[in-house]
């Protein structure tokens, strides 16, 4: 018996589709019904893809029963933050009334390689308005309203990917698309308990999303586990014509080597020690489970600004990109209060700064890069808080 | 400030053009901070300029 799809792994629907126990077109009508039904209690979504979903899945079904098989997304729905361009008419909201109907002739090359792979586009997922880069405060900062996890009515989904967070944490879809220029895959995943991978910069096309901050911006999966978060990533990642700041290098999950050597794994000397105690408390008994594999060692890196600089490089690159909505007082119609000025106060950025900024970024690149080289990974709390309350981060503002 | 002030202090609340000069404080914080940073000239933006050329 076919156990049910819902919560079920990307593997293990990709398994049972491929041997056809699970028909792509059942998986569709299940996963559409449920984001009709449930997204609305989490503002999870925009605009639920019915029709292309629906075309997806039957070219799916007909594909794999004529013994063709994509990979192991074929067939598996998926939901796609506001911020990716999609074609047949489909609005690409970017969370934004003044976009609210703005609609592009093409797809995001994400979304272009996701269908080449057989995914099912079921849904447009809700996001912080602009991706948060109009500097909001508080969780309603979308017309689509507040972000809930499906953990609790009281809890805030995180963001910007609000949508893509709660609505693989609420089995709407098996995986979904978001992003991150700084913390926006990884808040949402961290809130609402499931798994986010930020990929590195350039290794995947942001062609066709939403620039926020051009030389910040990451798009990357919000999924049920790391297994599934690999899988989508083989499958959107590589160089693209038309994204130049993508890299030429290959990712392949999984025909990754097996690692026989332990791992090296770095924690920056007090990096958990202002988290609330449950979350200090999961750290530690992480760093107990990582040391079965590899060896945790403690380590420090050079004092430099390294949250001021980013802030300058995203507070420059933020007010060029959304120049003529600032410029026109066209945030006056945004949601958020705090997003209907914030922005004018960014001319205060001279572009010397921006540039030393830049600057500044490649003796951290190098000093990162150096420790990194005697690493396997780095690991730290994604959250010093327990859990984002929507009053709480009314006054603790989160880092978009 | 003034800058700000003369482009948008007219479409904006008194709340709001104060909201912006606490913005604008914060921003003055993060450059103080970065120009704190001893650079030698050698030391060029990332990313760097790359000569343009369409592909063959």
């Amino acid at each position: 018996m076919t156990p049910s799809p819902i919560f079920a792994s990307v593997r293990e629907l990709a398994e049972h589709v491929r041997a056809r126990r699970l028909s792509p077109v059942a998986l569709a009508e299940l996963f559409l019904e449920r984001l009709e039904t449930l997204a609305p209690r989490y503002n999870a979504v925009v605009t639920v893809t019915r029709d292309r979903a629906l075309d997806q899945a039957r070219r799916a079904e007909r594909e794999i029963a004529s013994g063709r098989h994509r990979g192991p997304l074929h067939g598996i729905p998926y939901g796609a933050k506001d911020l990716l361009a999609t074609s047949g008419g489909i609005p690409t909201t970017w969370g934004a009334v003044p976009f609210r109907e703005q609609r592009f002739d093409f797809d995001a090359t994400v979304v272009s390689k996701l269908e080449d792979g057989g995914a099912v586009l079921a849904a447009k997922l809700a996001m912080v308005e602009l991706a948060g880069g109009m500097g909001y405060r508080q969780p309603h900062a979308s017309f689509t309203g507040p972000g809930l996890s499906p953990w609790g009515s009281d809890a805030w989904s995180g963001g910007s990917s609000s949508g893509s967070g709660s609505a693989v944490a609420a089995g709407l879809v098996p995986f979904a698309i978001g992003s991150e220029t700084w913390g926006s895959i990884l808040s949402p995943a961290t809130y609402c308990r499931i798994t986010g991978l930020r990929p590195t910069y350039g290794r995947v096309s942001r062609h066709g999303a939403m620039a926020l901050c051009w030389t910040l911006d990451k798009l990357g999966p919000l999924a049920l586990s790391a297994d599934d978060c690999g899988l989508v990533l083989e499958a959107i990642a590589g160089r693209d014509p038309l994204d130049a700041s993508t890299a030429d290098r290959a990712f392949r999950y999984e025909s990754a080597d097996r690692v026989e050597r332990r791992f090296r794994f770095g924690v920056l000397r007090g990096v958990a020690d202002e988290a609330d105690a449950p979350v200090r408390e999961n750290f530690q008994r992480s760093l107990e489970v990582l040391e079965k594999i590899g060896v945790v060692e403690t380590i420090a890196i050079s004092d430099l600004p390294y949250e001021p600089l980013t802030r300058t490089i995203l507070a420059a690159e933020a007010a060029a990109a959304f120049e003529e909505l600032i410029e026109s007082g066209g945030i006056a119609g945004l949601t958020a209060p705090e997003d209907r000025h914030t922005a004018y106060a960014r001319d205060a950025v001279l572009a010397k700064d921006y540039i030393r900024a830049l600057r500044l970024r490649g003796v951290v690149a190098r000093e990162i890069d150096e420790v990194l080289s005697r690493l396997d990974a780095l690991v730290a709390p994604t959250a010093r808080a327990y859990q984002a309350l929507t009053d709480w981060h009314r006054q603790h503002p989160p880092i978009a | 400030m003034e800058l700000i002030r003369h482009r948008y202090a007219s479409r904006l609340t008194a709340e709001q053009v104060e909201a912006v000069r606490v913005t604008v404080g914060r921003i003055v914080r993060d450059v103080q901070a970065i120009r704190a940073v001893r650079l030698r000239s050698s030391h060029e933006p990332m990313p760097a300029f790359v000569p343009f050329r369409a592909e063959q």
